[in-house]
């Protein structure tokens, strides 16, 4: 009886955690010490895709910061190195006294693409880009 | 003495009038409407017609090497200008970041502001890349009326800018974009347009097209309270010529949506539109690029008596390049024939018969156009290249999708017969990737990189279709901001590197330039004040969609009025 009772207060909570947390907030989005996907040409593949879909209407085709939708930052000179780059993605930028913004995809996006698309990019990289 | 004093009411009443014409307050009338732009400028593109010309000639090609600065005003913009500003009544009305402002033209002192707030979970697709721009407000009576980006129309009194009304159009089929990570479907109409005042009627283009491909409408709204009296849909529905162009389901998602002001004529009672590219823009969902998708990439008529179309011509078939044909369609008379001129992204200027859309010759006016030869005799491309393999490598296409034109508004006088055109020489490496879904928004499946050219302002004879005259700004790439041309033989524009400009209409020598030091993303316009002519140029946006480095420009917003 008292097991049953715990089970139904369990349940109840797991139901009322999923009606209150959006569909992937649950999701992980701990940043890996390192890429797992860096150099991985299937993932960065699908990153491109993901890149060429989401990324390059304001950073260009080419992540050279010519998007046809606005001023993105020249990605393949990104200085703020491999955490610094996924923690913007994932929760975007604003720039003071103007409108047109990074927007954030945590949430959006799930951990994996973020880091497919950050495999693609590190491979546009200039050489006085940063990755560290 | 009778007669003396008779005299005296005589004159008095006169000068009454006299001021009466050069200082027409009080409601803006359907006749003044129907006019070109003289004293006033009531419509964003200068009268119904979209011709961006003006009857004033006291500044003219004599004397425009005398111009001077009269007043400067920021109105603050935090992204780019695009509105012209309308005159009436000595006040200047221009729309910025969901505002609208009532500049006064004697100094361009602010008079009064308008501010819209946006929803809190306002987002989505390309959604922060649209808010806050406009590119125009109507008037009529005694309201301005403005389209605020989440697509509600404000009435504002010209006088004080207190709102009569505020119409929300989402119970009627309109949604706002929504937050990505907080929405289920995040799709949604973004307004960035202006609408056009026509007797009884605002005319509102609703377009959704690149925040996920909701279908484009033209709405018509009652001037009185906004209730919407019909909608005309871009696309054609079931039953309607066309609706066969889209696979069964893509119509739904098929963008289309109008973007520019459109032009009216008040003898056919047609609205005319171009509508953006099918959506989404890689084009496997609608036919491959083998259906023609009408009413996308297109030239509209809408009779305005009812809403219903009136014809669809597709100048870009089965759209694969985001090649819409958004730009202001120009009514001109050529040889007595009422005919649409368009120059477009395609890198042609279309001529179509405006009563029945009936295609009558689309002249080249860019040097670099790939992606066709030429269009045949009844307005289909010729020898399209083929698009690029899903995945596979780009392909070089000119021009851009930026166009020979973009959204800048072109300008024609009838005095010269000359069309203005801000054109460009550009390209692309385009091509296609597989379709994302987020929120119930579709992904344009397709990127491209730019291949810049040159900013290239020209004049095209409108009948012939030959260049008369061009000004290239060698280096520096982008669009003028819009064109305007008067009766004094000028043509008025400002580059994207911010060089205001008066040419001599008939020649192209310049005959005035003033760097402004920021880019124009609007057209000038020109009114008579207390009997001065000015010209009104607002400057304001990131020059270039993102490239500043070759104008060595930062971002700047400010309203230059010049006189003489």
């Amino acid at each position: 009886m008292q097991i049953t009772k715990w089970l139904l207060a369990m349940f109840c909570a797991a139901g009322l955690w999923m009606a209150l947390v959006p569909a992937g907030m649950a999701e992980e989005y701990e940043v890996p010490e390192a890429n797992p996907y860096s150099g991985d040409k299937k993932a960065i593949r699908s990153g491109r895709s993901w890149y060429r879909n989401v990324c390059s209407p304001c950073h260009g085709g080419r992540a050279d910061g010519q998007g046809e939708r606005g001023t993105g930052a020249d990605l393949r000179k990104q200085k703020l190195g491999y955490k610094g780059f996924v923690e913007v993605v994932l929760d975007g930028r604003k720039v003071q006294g103007r409108i047109q913004f990074m927007p954030g995809w945590r949430n959006v996006l799930s951990m994996k693409d973020i880091l497919e698309i950050t495999a693609y990019v590190e491979t546009l990289a200039l050489p006085e880009a940063n990755w560290e | 003495m009778q007669q003396l004093k008779l005299k005296g009411v005589i004159a008095a009443m006169a000068l009454a009038g006299f001021a009466g014409l050069a200082q027409a307050g009080g409601p803006v009338t359907d006749k003044m409407l129907s006019m070109d732009a003289g004293d006033e400028w009531l419509h964003a593109n200068g009268n119904w017609a979209g011709h961006r010309y003006s009857t004033l000639n006291q500044i003219n090609a004599r004397n425009a090497k005398k111009l001077n600065v009269a007043w400067m005003k920021s109105i603050g913009a935090k992204t780019d200008t695009m509105a012209t500003p309308l005159y009436h009544d000595g006040l200047l009305f221009i729309p910025q970041d969901n505002k609208v402002f009532a500049l006064s033209a004697d100094d361009g002192s602010i008079v009064w502001k308008y501010e819209h707030t946006l929803p809190e979970d306002w987002g989505g697709y390309n959604v922060p890349f649209f808010t806050g721009k406009h590119r125009g407000v109507a008037i009529s009576g005694m309201y301005v009326f403005f389209l605020s980006n989440d697509n509600k129309l404000h009435a504002l009194d010209y006088k004080t800018g207190k709102a009569a009304f505020v119409k929300d159009y989402q119970d009627q089929g309109f949604p706002y974009p929504k937050d990505f990570s907080q929405a289920g479907d995040s799709n949604g109409y973004v307004s960035t347009v202006g609408p056009l005042a026509i007797p009884g009627a605002i005319l509102l283009p609703m377009n959704a097209t690149d925040t996920g491909g909701l279908p484009g409408y033209v709405v018509a709204a009652n001037p009185s309270n906004g209730d919407v009296m019909w909608k005309a849909n871009m696309i054609p529905g079931p039953g309607e010529e066309g609706y066969d162009t889209w696979p069964e389901g893509s119509h739904e998602y098929g963008g289309a949506g109008p973007w520019i002001v459109g032009s009216y004529d008040p003898d056919l009672k047609m609205y005319f539109t171009g509508t953006a590219n099918a959506y989404e823009w890689n084009p496997k969902n609608r036919g491959g690029g083998e259906m023609d998708n009408v009413g996308a990439a297109s030239i509209v008529a809408v009779n305005t008596g009812d809403g219903s179309v009136a014809w669809r011509y597709v100048g870009v078939p089965g759209d694969p390049w985001d090649y819409d044909l958004p730009q202001t369609p120009l009514v001109i008379d050529i040889d007595g024939k009422k005919t649409i001129v368009q120059p477009n992204k395609t890198g042609y200027i279309h001529h179509l018969d405006a009563k029945t859309g009936k295609f009558l010759k689309a002249d080249k006016f860019i040097d670099q156009v790939n992606w066709i030869k030429g269009y045949d005799k009844n307005g289909r491309p010729i020898d399209m290249i083929p698009l690029p393999e899903e995945g596979g490598d780009p392909v070089l296409v000119q021009p851009g999708l930026l166009g020979g034109v973009n959204m800048y508004p072109s300008a024609y006088n009838p005095k010269t017969g000359l069309v203005y055109l801000p054109a460009a020489e550009s390209g692309m490496m385009y091509g296609f990737e597989e379709i994302k879904i987020i929120s119930n928004v579709r992904h344009f499946g397709a990127y491209q990189e730019f291949e810049w050219g040159p900013e290239v302002d020209k004049a095209v004879n409108v009948k012939t279709g030959e260049e008369v005259w061009r000004d290239t700004q060698e280096g520096e790439p982008g669009y003028a901001g819009g064109m305007l041309t008067t009766a004094g033989n000028i043509t008025v524009y400002t580059t994207q590197a911010g060089k205001f400009t008066v040419a001599d209409a008939k020649s192209g020598k310049i005959l005035y330039r003033l760097n402004m030091g920021g880019a124009a993303k609007s057209g000038p316009m020109t009114y008579k004040h207390k009997g001065k002519q000015y010209i009104v140029q607002a400057l304001g946006g990131v020059a270039q969609f993102g490239r500043d480095e070759p104008l060595k420009n930062e971002f700047a917003s400010v309203i230059v009025a010049f006189t003489r």
